[in-house]
């Protein structure tokens, strides 16, 4: 346990290979490969598999693979079929929605975004099936569905983009493009366009959720290395029996913040910022062109836009009509 | 494990860390310290452009004037030459130092011969290539730009070389495009996929042509309402619009080698109100691009043969980088044209520096107030409609306005203005108290005078500072006009001239007996604002001294 103090583990426990727990209500229908990874053991357990697919996963991957084919080859056809300017172009392709004039109509000819619509109906139906997954799994292994609901938080994020909001707003052509720079491009265009999202307060709360996780995350993880010489990594049987470990833990982030969450209470801060990051940001999506227009205005209104000294004299806003009257 | 035992494996990886520090260190065109910066906006918000000194702008040889011509009994060119159209008027020694000069801007290598067929029985007067009509045609546009478009090009002016650097055709230019569809990748030729060097090159030009031509799409792209109207009337554009804009500022900012902050406050970019005055210049320099697209070089379409031409079928058209290439100042600005006003300007004077000068030095006021009187020809103030949400939100304006009767104190007044949407107001500025004196030291934007145009550059009209004059420098820093000022241009909006280089220099002026542009008496107070009718955030048009100190936050409920 004293090794346990860089990012790859240093030591290795390699046994015979386990099958897992045996399984209460459902047949044991897992893909029996088994073999052990010295490089993956680095990073982690050196085991793979079993592994388990089911109905939900081999679902969620034939759509998804169709939908990755629907963009990655109108993406290539945008190139001429030209497999070295595909590669070199990667970053700059795009598959986007349909332009306003269609509207919510889902029958689009497939040249004009019909390819988009089929591409976001198959990459959601595969992302639904693996929420499915990720739920089944947990139950049938007798665990919560945590998990599921924090995916299903990101799921919501994804929705608003591409499905809650174009609906909200009646056009398809609200979404996001299927691409690289296009989808910040879009991300940069829609900012100013509605007057600046750094003044939509629930992107506010995005982003404290956002870097407010990175920073849980590097707190937790620090003090679970910092006390694994004291066995401090079996944080479950902390919990329940505190050991040194959790009292050193404790105490040292009383003695440096004057307060400290358990070693419970420190999984639901992180779960509960992480899950709030998309969750809030997604409002936000949702609440922009359906009820504010412009959000620095907004800011502006509830007196959150500060204003600055101006260090420039008063000038006169030019107006197209004073030269039209002139020339 | 024995001490013998080594290990590899950490050492290649070692090896192979310190090889890819190092290529990283050499291989990328790292610009090194010292950056410097210059603020354009008040302390402490980054609007701040930043300008390597060691940079060299492609394109940047700056060409020596020929020597000035012997007027002497020279007779006018129209006398000796045949077929001279636009420039009969000058001498013929004049004129010959004129196409000596033009040929040294434009066809260095291939001299006279690249616009005059000498083969042909007329000579010099033919009229064969279609490169003379073509040069006809822009002569014509350069003497049109230094005499009506003073507003951009002063006090420099532009000269062919302004584009042409030396090249036939001017380096950087656009082409109208088809839109980016299937077939072509961002309406563009092939093999341009393969060929695009760097990242502006992989975004379309296609908004070029609807910013840079007569009819041009609407760059309001933003709401003026906070929230969505009751109607449900879009006052937002469609996000694919404020793509087009954006890939078109970006145009901008690439051409002057500045960014967002170098006119805008990119808090709100609409807000003319947080706008710097170099705005109001880029704002006259796509106008004058439009123009000089439209009228002068669109007609050339004919004349032009097709290697010459665009994917459609239109001639290279001018963008801001056409001229600047780089530079805020196309060339640093340096004024080649003083040298050859005779034949580049239509009235043989330099671009009139006034309205340039008024506006950066705050002289300048607002066109309802110099203008014919604007309060005989609105109607009667009247409350704005306002949203019932927004009522509790806003604040009455103060102050005298024309005798407004509010039904209640939480109306805004009738501003004159439409799109203002009359939710927010300035903060009403005392009356009884004399101007607070300027903020100096610590709480003076960057330790500047409060009316001082551009923190950061000089002020004074030194004669010593052309010579270290830097590319990112504010245009037109004080220094004084070296041509008189033409009189009575009437594209000028504001008369007045600067009196001398003392009264050009802007004065504090709490402490001055001028009166302030905007915010001195209640109607100038009000009109600045209501003639900018596109901000919801009043209090920046307060003169600077008469502002809220600096840090102070004006809270608005």
């Amino acid at each position: 346990m004293g090794s346990y103090a860089s990012i790859y583990n240093r030591i290795q426990v390699r046994g015979p290979f386990d099958p897992g727990v045996p399984l209460r209500h459902s047949s044991d229908t897992r893909i029996q490969a088994k073999s052990f990874s010295y490089w993956l053991g680095k990073i982690g357990d050196p085991q793979l598999g079993p592994l388990y697919l089911g109905w939900s996963g081999a679902a969620s991957l034939a759509f998804g693979f169709i939908a990755i084919e629907i963009i990655g080859l109108n993406m290539w056809a945008s190139v001429d079929w030209d497999p070295y300017a595909f590669v070199r172009n990667l970053a700059f392709l795009s598959l986007d929605p349909p332009p306003a004039k269609y509207g919510l109509n889902p029958l689009v000819p497939l040249g004009d975004g019909g390819w988009w619509i089929l591409a976001g109906f198959f990459l959601t139906t595969s992302i639904l099936l693996w929420w499915v997954r990720s739920y089944t799994r947990a139950r049938a292994l007798g665990m919560g569905t945590h998990t599921s609901w924090a995916f299903a938080s990101a799921i919501f994020l994804y929705l608003s983009l591409g499905l809650f909001r174009p609906i909200l707003m009646g056009s398809w052509s609200e979404a996001v493009p299927f691409g690289i720079i296009t989808h910040l491009n879009w991300t940069a265009s829609v900012s100013v366009l509605y007057g600046n999202w750094y003044y939509n307060p629930f992107h506010m709360l995005s982003i404290v959720f956002l870097y407010g996780s990175t920073m849980l995350f590097a707190m937790h993880g620090a003090t679970i290395l910092a006390v694994s010489r004291f066995g401090g990594e079996r944080e479950a049987e902390e919990i329940v029996d505190r050991g040194t470990a959790a009292e050193r833990g404790a105490l040292f982030w009383r003695w440096t913040m004057g307060f400290n969450a358990t070693f419970e209470s420190i999984h639901r801060w992180a779960w509960w910022f992480a899950v709030l990051t998309t969750f809030t940001g997604a409002i936000g999506v949702l609440l922009t062109g359906t009820v504010v227009d412009n959000w620095y205005l907004w800011g502006v209104k509830h007196g959150i836009a500060p204003s600055y000294p101006s260090v420039y004299p008063s000038f006169p806003i030019p107006d197209e009509a004073a030269r039209s009257v002139i020339q | 494990m024995t001490r013998k035992h080594v290990r590899s494996s950490p050492m290649i990886v070692g090896i192979l860390a310190i090889v890819l520090v190092l290529l990283g260190l050499t291989v990328p065109p790292w610009v090194l310290p010292p950056i410097e910066s210059i603020e354009t906006g008040p302390a402490a918000i980054e609007m701040v452009q930043f300008k390597d000194a060691d940079r060299q702008l492609p394109y940047s040889r700056r060409p020596e004037p020929l020597e000035a011509a012997d007027n002497e009994g020279s007779p006018k060119a129209s006398e000796v030459y045949q077929n001279v159209q636009v420039l009969g008027g000058l001498t013929d020694a004049e004129f010959t130092r004129l196409m000596l000069a033009i040929t040294e801007w434009v066809s260095p290598e291939q001299g006279c011969e690249y616009c005059h067929n000498l083969e042909s029985d007329e000579g010099f007067a033919s009229d064969d290539r279609y490169t003379k009509v073509v040069a006809r045609k822009m002569l014509e546009m350069v003497r049109h730009i230094n005499s009506k478009w003073p507003e951009h090009v002063a006090p420099s002016g532009v000269t062919c070389y302004t584009c042409h650097r030396g090249q036939n055709i001017p380096p950087w230019t656009w082409y109208e495009q088809n839109e980016p569809s299937s077939d072509r990748f961002m309406g563009k030729r092939r093999p341009w996929h393969l060929e695009a060097k760097t990242i502006r090159q992989f975004f379309p030009d296609v908004p070029y042509d609807k910013y840079l031509m007569d009819e041009h799409a609407s760059a309001q792209i933003q709401s003026s309402d906070p929230l969505v109207a009751v109607g449900g009337k879009a006052e937002v554009a469609q996000e694919q619009d404020a793509e087009n804009l954006y890939l078109f500022m970006m145009q901008m900012a690439n051409s002057m080698g500045v960014n967002c902050t170098y006119c805008h406050n990119s808090r709100a970019f609409r807000d003319w109100e947080q706008s710097t005055p170099y705005r109001w210049i880029a704002y006259w320099g796509i106008r004058m691009a439009r123009d000089v697209n439209t009228n002068y070089i669109e007609p050339l379409k004919t004349v032009f043969p097709d290697n010459r031409k665009g994917p459609l079928g239109d001639p290279a058209k001018a963008h801001c980088g056409t001229c600047h290439l780089g530079n805020n100042k196309p060339l640093g600005g340096y004024k080649l044209l003083d040298h050859y006003l005779v034949g580049l300007t239509e009235d043989g004077k330099a671009p009139d520096p006034g309205p340039k000068q008024a506006i950066l030095l705050g002289e300048a006021k607002p066109a309802a107030v110099t203008g014919p009187d604007q309060d005989a020809a609105q109607p009667a103030p009247s409350a704005a409609p306002v949203s019932k949400e927004a009522i509790g939100q806003s604040v009455a304006p103060g102050g005298k306005d024309g005798g407004a009767e509010y039904k209640s104190q939480e109306q805004p007044a009738g501003t004159g203005s439409e799109d203002l949407g009359g939710t927010v107001q300035p903060v009403p500025q005392s009356e009884d108290t004399g101007p607070s004196p300027p903020p100096t030291g610590a709480n003076a934007p960057q330790g500047s005078e409060p009316a001082e145009m551009s923190p950061g550059s000089p002020m004074e009209p030194s004669e010593g500072k052309d010579a270290v004059e830097g590319t990112a420098n504010a245009p037109s820093t004080g220094q004084p006009p070296s041509n008189p000022p033409a009189s009575g241009d009437a594209a000028t909006p504001d008369k007045a001239e600067p009196a001398d280089k003392g009264a050009a220099m802007p004065e504090p002026k709490g402490s001055s007996d001028s009166q302030p542009a905007a915010g001195g008496d209640a109607a100038g107070g009000q009109a600045a604002p209501a003639s900018g009718a596109t901000s919801g955030s009043g209090p920046t048009s307060i003169p600077a001294n008469k502002g809220p100190a600096q840090g102070t936050t004006t809270r608005f409920n």
